[in-house]
């Protein structure tokens, strides 16, 4: 199951959770009694609350992409220029506008199961880098001129990725698309 | 209450009422393009788009500003001109915001994210306009926000103010949670407007220098953030304020009194909101990785404080409390479930390693939707509710109440779902059309449409019978 | 025309295919030492990242000052000499260790650091090592026609960092940081016209330092407790006249 699949379904049980104790407390209201031990309670709601928010960073916190495969050696650079509307994807550095050129619409081939360290930038505004496989989302980083951000990733599975650029960027971002072949 | 404050807050009210069906009317209509039922065309959709987002924004937010100025004034007094500036300033600035997208054709986004707006050939005019908009909205709301902590000040001091007194057990005035609430947001309020009048700053003058400046993307996009995210959270606990001040009295509970939790909560909340706006900016790796984990820290122990002490709050005072349930009471208790939903799908997507493969899919308009068009716009329909009972002769009909907020649930949360689902299927966000990538966004959108179009016809049924009951007593 | 090919292999840092080597295998040949044996190269690389660089002592063009700035380079860096290996390669076989130690300005009195290796490429791996490196050499009667090269090769024999002609600081910086084999994540490119930053990358430590444009994000919340104190000054002291004027504090108790 993807990771997006997970979230959502978390998120289902927790929604129904939500509303099932809105519900009850929504029954009751026309109840009369009124609510014992209230602090108490909400000692307990709060604390497990905090211990909930602790176990969580503690476990999500160290799963960040940022150093990601950033103990071993690349196999492969991969260099990535993003422009209103287009990609230039390269195993060569993308320099200037000649370079883009020649390696915007060029469908690259790299190898399943190696570390490809991506180089992610942009000639004009923000742009955002993601990659496709059969329309799930694996793996995203931000191309924003001035910057060159590094994303190291292993293709898992061989076949054409696809590539969308993910921050908006103008008229035509829903069109900005480009092609990665995985063998 | 006197003439100036109702007649005001009714104005105020009406005019929320008929912004916020127009700008449901453009997000209706992105739906319904990226839908494939309507074609319009990328650049009509990006300019709805921006105005939509802006106006949703600004309206809500103005919505918060019509409870808390309502109910300050029984507190303290409160300066009839604050109020008519804001709205003067109000609304100048949406006529001038859509003069810049319907007519310039700005369409950057109401985030406007550097340096996208001078790349958009042939509306620079638009720019110029968005950003004059900008500034008027910005310096009204300046404005009013100062007015409203002057106004506290002239009764409390700032300690006083933040409940410091009950914090540590001291004696000194009873200050209620309204008073709290209202000064921690207004103090947040008047530090975002104040990050957009810096970042406003640096675009006239890349503007008026033409080229021969540029600024750090990095850096405007942090401005960014700080505003657009930190004014969309406040004016939710605006909302939430009215709801402290308002909603024991309708379950016939006493009021709620500013323990030393609830004082440390909000207090807490008022340093956490300030660093949780670093989430946007998960995925620029240019950002340095401290500043990221205290993003994802501060976006989960934001919720802790505000969160957690509102919703057992509200959930102690419901259970066994003999309440007669009316809209605005309704409206009160769900839209604080909804908002709690819309808080699970909000830090969900505020771990960075989940953000990964969520950021700008549709996860994102999924979890703020829930809070904003199920959550504060509730907490705002509440008090517009619960102002139109207190004011109005006319009783709103028992049948109309359960059509109205079964409308609004009904059509939101199917809204909503679709969003979800576009998230757990990797559909992006701000596209106007699907590509065969991700052609599950059509169906989805086709969803949307249906259920947003329930939302609108609730919310018109909602409007008619407000003006029904009240418009009257503008003219009175 | 010679001179003009080699000024400009000089100047141009920013070759087009120069990062088309990266990180491919440079072939282990053997080379000679000062001690006339052959030994692989991966001897020296094979322990710690090497920076390799192709010389020959009679040139009679760029190769003495190319490296002589090397020298100076890595002598201002702070990066200990066990670090990483230098080894400067001749492809002219009438060269030894000493004149190739001579061509880096060192001498008996002066004698190299304990990292540096000068060393002769035998003539029958020449063509294979300058294939791999991406060297053009073109005997000219006596004399070679070739263009300048640094590069730093991994412990694994692959190709981090290849530099044609002399690196430009930023080029150093980089290299400077592969050799402590930390992975960075970004690389700031902002053009000059950058009126400033909120952070400024220092590829030489690694390290992002805070520039004052991050001082614009504090602002508006500095402003905001600064705006909230003088309020609170204006009004304390406003009321204090109205007490002096006998006038009550309006207060107004919750409905």
């Amino acid at each position: 199951m993807t990771i997006q699949k997970e979230v959502f379904l978390f998120f289902i049980v927790m929604f129904l959770i939500i509303v099932l104790v809105f519900f009850l407390v929504f029954q009751a209201s026309g109840k009369s009694g009124g609510a014992q031990n209230v602090n108490r309670k909400r000692a307990i709601f709060f604390f497990i609350a905090f211990g909930t928010v602790l176990l969580v960073l503690g476990i999500t916190l160290p799963k960040t992409p940022y150093r990601l495969f950033a103990a071993e050696e690349p196999t492969q650079k991969v260099f990535v220029v993003a422009r209103q509307f287009s990609f230039a994807i390269s195993k060569f550095p993308i320099a200037n506008d000649d370079d883009f050129s020649m390696s915007a619409g060029v469908e690259i081939t790299v190898q399943k199961d190696e570390l490809i360290e991506f180089n992610v930038s942009s000639f004009d505004v923000s742009h955002g880098f993601s990659l496709y496989k059969d329309g799930v989302l694996k793996a995203q980083v931000q191309a924003m001129p001035g910057y060159v951000n590094r994303l190291r990733w292993k293709f898992s599975e061989s076949g054409t990725y696809d590539i969308l650029c993910l921050e908006y960027c103008g008229m035509a971002h829903a069109a900005m698309i480009a092609k990665i072949n995985v063998e | 209450m006197n003439t100036f404050d109702k007649k005001s807050t009714l104005l105020w009210l009406l005019t929320v009422l008929v912004v916020f069906l127009v700008a449901i009317a453009f997000g209706l209509t992105m739906r319904m393009e990226q839908a494939e039922i309507t074609e319009i065309g990328p650049l009509n959709f990006y300019i709805l788009m921006t105005s939509h987002g802006l106006l949703m924004a600004g309206v809500w937010f103005v919505a918060g500003m019509a409870g808390i100025q309502f109910i300050l004034s029984r507190y303290v007094e409160v300066p009839r001109w604050g109020s008519v500036f804001a709205y003067v300033c109000t609304v100048l600035g949406v006529v001038v915001l859509l003069i810049s997208t319907l007519l310039a054709k700005f369409h950057a986004g109401w985030y406007f994210l550097y340096p996208l707006p001078f790349y958009a050939k042939g509306t620079e005019h638009g720019l110029l306009l968005f950003m004059i908009a900008l500034t008027i909205l910005g310096v009204g709301w300046l404005m009013w926000s100062l007015v409203m902590l002057a106004s506290i000040l002239k009764k409390y001091s700032i300690a006083q103010a933040l409940a410091w007194h009950h914090i540590a057990g001291k004696d000194g005035p009873a200050v209620s949670p309204f008073i709290l609430i209202s000064f921690v947001s207004l103090i947040g309020v008047t530090a975002c407007i104040l990050a957009a009048v810096v970042l406003l700053v640096l675009y006239y003058l890349e503007f008026l220098q033409n080229g021969g400046m540029t600024s750090d993307p990095l850096l405007m996009k942090n401005l960014t953030f700080f505003f657009g995210h930190t004014l969309v959270n406040e004016m939710l606990y605006l909302g939430l304020a009215v709801l402290y001040e308002l909603f024991p009295r309708m379950a016939g509970k006493p009021d709620y009194k500013t323990s030393w939790y609830v004082g440390i909560s909000w207090n807490a909340t008022l340093l956490i909101v300030l660093f949780a706006y670093f989430h946007h900016l998960y995925m620029d790796f240019a950002q340095p990785v401290a500043f990221q984990y205290i993003g994802q820290i501060m976006s989960w122990f934001a919720p802790l404080p505000a969160a957690v002490v509102t919703i057992f709050s509200v959930l102690t005072t419901v259970y066994r409390s003999n309440m007669k349930w009316s809209l605005a009471s309704l409206l009160y208790f769900f839209g604080v479930m909804f908002w709690a939903i819309g808080g699970v799908g909000a830090i969900l997507d505020a771990v960075i390693a989940n953000n990964f493969v969520l950021h700008n899919t549709q996860w994102v308009p999924a979890h703020f939707h829930t809070y904003n068009l199920l959550g504060n716009v509730f907490f705002s329909l509440a008090f517009t509710s619960w102002f139109a009972d207190e004011i109005g002769e006319k009783k709103i009909a028992p049948g109309l109440v359960k059509v109205i907020f079964s409308l609004l649930v009904v059509g939101g949360v199917g809204f909503v779902l679709a969003f979800y689902l576009g998230g757990a299927l990797s559909v992006p966000r701000r596209v106007d059309m699907y590509n065969e990538i991700v052609s599950e966004g059509i169906t989805l959108a086709k969803l949307a449409v249906v259920c947003a179009s329930l939302y609108l016809v609730g919310m018109i049924i909602y409007t008619i019978d407000f003006t029904r009951r009240c418009a009257g007593q503008l003219f009175s | 025309m010679c001179w003009a090919i080699i000024l400009l292999s000089f100047f141009s840092t920013q070759q087009p295919d120069e990062m088309g080597y990266l990180l491919k295998n440079i072939p282990d040949v053997p080379v000679r030492t000062a001690e006339s044996s052959l030994q692989p190269l991966s001897s020296w690389y094979s322990q710690k990242p090497m920076i390799l660089t192709l010389a020959y002592s009679r040139c009679p063009g760029v190769c003495s000052p190319y490296v002589l700035q090397i020298r100076d380079q890595l002598a201002m860096q702070s990066i200990a000499e066990d670090k990483f290996q230098m080894v400067v390669l001749s492809f002219d076989s009438t060269d030894n260790a000493q004149t190739l130690s001579k061509l880096a300005g060192y001498s008996k009195v002066n004698p190299p650091p304990s990292n540096w290796t000068f060393a002769v490429l035998p003539t029958e791996s020449r063509e294979e090592l300058a294939a791999s490196l991406g060297l053009k050499w073109k005997k000219l009667g006596e004399l070679y026609d070739h263009n300048s090269l640094l590069l730093l090769v991994s412990t694994e024999g692959k190709i981090l960092q290849r530099v044609e002609g002399l690196p430009s600081n930023d080029q150093w910086n980089r290299l400077f940081r592969e050799i402590t084999h930390e992975f960075v994540p970004v690389y700031s490119t902002l053009g000059e016209n950058i009126w400033t930053s909120c952070f400024r990358y220092d590829p030489a430590s690694g390290t992002w330092r805070m520039n004052w444009g991050l001082l614009l994000i504090l602002i508006p919340s500095v402003a905001t407790v600064c705006i909230l104190l003088i309020l609170q000054t204006i009004i304390r002291v406003g009321a204090t006249k109205k007490i002096a004027n006998t006038k009550p504090i309006i207060s107004h108790d919750p409905v």
